[in-house]
């Protein structure tokens, strides 16, 4: 029953906008530029709705657009929501490998250097003339690729002189309050519902 | 041999091995030989005591300087020690307070300047309250107002200090006596003018 299925589709993802336009609401940011910087995904997921479309299942195609833009709407609001050392912290309780969020840490941290150095390339290259594009490319690819090796062991030297390990302690630690629950709570239960009814298939 | 509250400048040409000494001091390189860090001898059991006592500048602070916030990373070596937030963000704040970069607590380094970088990365040395500093070419990369700042900061230290740096200018305001380095070797020591001289170690 197509028209069943697509209605509960349509309640469930109701729901779940209510509830991240809830977090959004909670946490002080404008609700719907979050909910419009969901559509940043479509022109991915679109292709394949269409298709779907196409083939004669545009309940499939509903489906596809709804589930990608809400997962999008989810990842825009907790970046909006939460510092990144806090997010990571809270990654790292998630028993992901602290090895791998002190990477994504330095990475953060470290990005923004190696584009200024790339800056002051291109502008040093431009100083001197250079046309070869493909040259410089090329190049600055491995001059990047050494100094950020070097500057990685003077920042491990670094941290190891202040003693330093591998994980990075907060100031704040992290709590769970009522607020977390009830959003939990909501979310977990709109979830439970879009499986029952089937719709999110 | 580098007395107590004693400050030392290690000057050299590029590469005469200055900054590898540095590093030998708290183990991060290792070597043969014997060292002592304020009556401890270096040794793997030793290491975490003596990186303790001593706080390392570098010569740029973006390598330092590894947290989101500024406040965070100067609580990154108290926080290291053992130390309960509370206490942790104390020794920060008034260590923020002593470079005067209180307001700017909840920023990230890389909006700041790089003289401000150097102080807050000064900063997060202090916080860890170490007995000697050492100091990697610290005026690099700052302009004449931030070097005389940091001079100021750094001459109201009790602490032993050894500086290596190619200002000379800088040095002769800091600190009295000089060592010179040539591959590897210290091959002079003694009052700071002189090593000055004797090695023609300034531009005129």
């Amino acid at each position: 029953m197509p028209a069943r299925g697509t209605l509960s589709l349509c309640l469930g993802v109701l729901a779940a906008t209510a509830i991240l336009a809830a977090g959004a609401i909670v946490a002080r940011l404008p609700v719907f530029s979050i909910l419009a910087r969901g559509w940043v995904v479509l022109p991915f997921t679109g292709v394949f709705a269409l298709l779907a479309w196409v083939e004669g299942n545009p309940h499939r195609a509903v489906s596809l657009l709804s589930k990608s833009w809400l997962s999008a709407v989810a990842v825009v609001l907790l970046m909006a929501s939460t510092p990144l050392e806090r997010l990571l912290a809270g990654l790292e309780k998630l028993g992901v490998p602290p090895l791998l969020v002190s990477v994504v840490q330095f990475v953060w941290r470290y990005l923004h250097v190696s584009i200024a150095q790339l800056d002051r390339m291109r502008i040093a290259r431009a100083a001197r003339g250079g046309e070869r594009k493909f040259v410089f490319a090329t190049s600055t690819v491995a001059v990047l690729f050494a100094s950020s090796a070097a500057r990685a062991e003077r920042v491990h030297w670094a941290l190891l002189s202040r003693g330093g390990e591998s994980h990075f302690p907060l100031l704040d630690p992290l709590r769970i309050d009522r607020l977390d629950y009830a959003l939990l709570a909501s979310a977990l239960l709109a979830a439970a519902l879009l499986v029952v009814s089937g719709g999110l298939r | 041999m580098v007395h107590r509250g004693e400050r030392v400048s290690l000057l050299g040409a590029n590469g005469s091995g200055k900054t590898t000494f540095l590093l030998h001091l708290n183990g991060i390189l290792r070597g043969e030989g014997f060292i002592e860090v304020a009556g401890i001898e270096l040794n793997t059991a030793n290491l975490k005591r003596i990186r303790r006592k001593i706080g390392f500048l570098f010569q740029d602070p973006e390598d330092q300087l590894f947290l989101p916030t500024v406040l965070e990373d100067v609580a990154f070596a108290p926080l290291e020690q053992g130390c309960a937030a509370e206490e942790a963000r104390r020794r920060a704040m008034a260590a923020l307070e002593w470079v005067g970069l209180t307001a700017d607590a909840h920023r990230a380094p890389h909006r700041l300047s790089a003289g401000q970088r150097q102080r807050v990365a000064l900063a997060g040395v202090l916080a860890a309250e170490p007995e000697i500093l050492v100091l990697d070419e610290p005026t690099t990369h700052l302009d004449p107002p931030s070097r005389r700042s940091l001079l100021a900061l750094l001459d109201g230290l009790p602490q032993t200090i050894l500086l290596v740096t190619h200002d000379v200018a800088f040095a002769a305001r800091l600190t009295r006596r000089a060592v010179f380095f040539d591959h590897g070797r210290i091959v002079a020591d003694g009052p700071i003018q002189s090593i000055v001289d004797d090695s023609r170690w300034s531009l005129d």
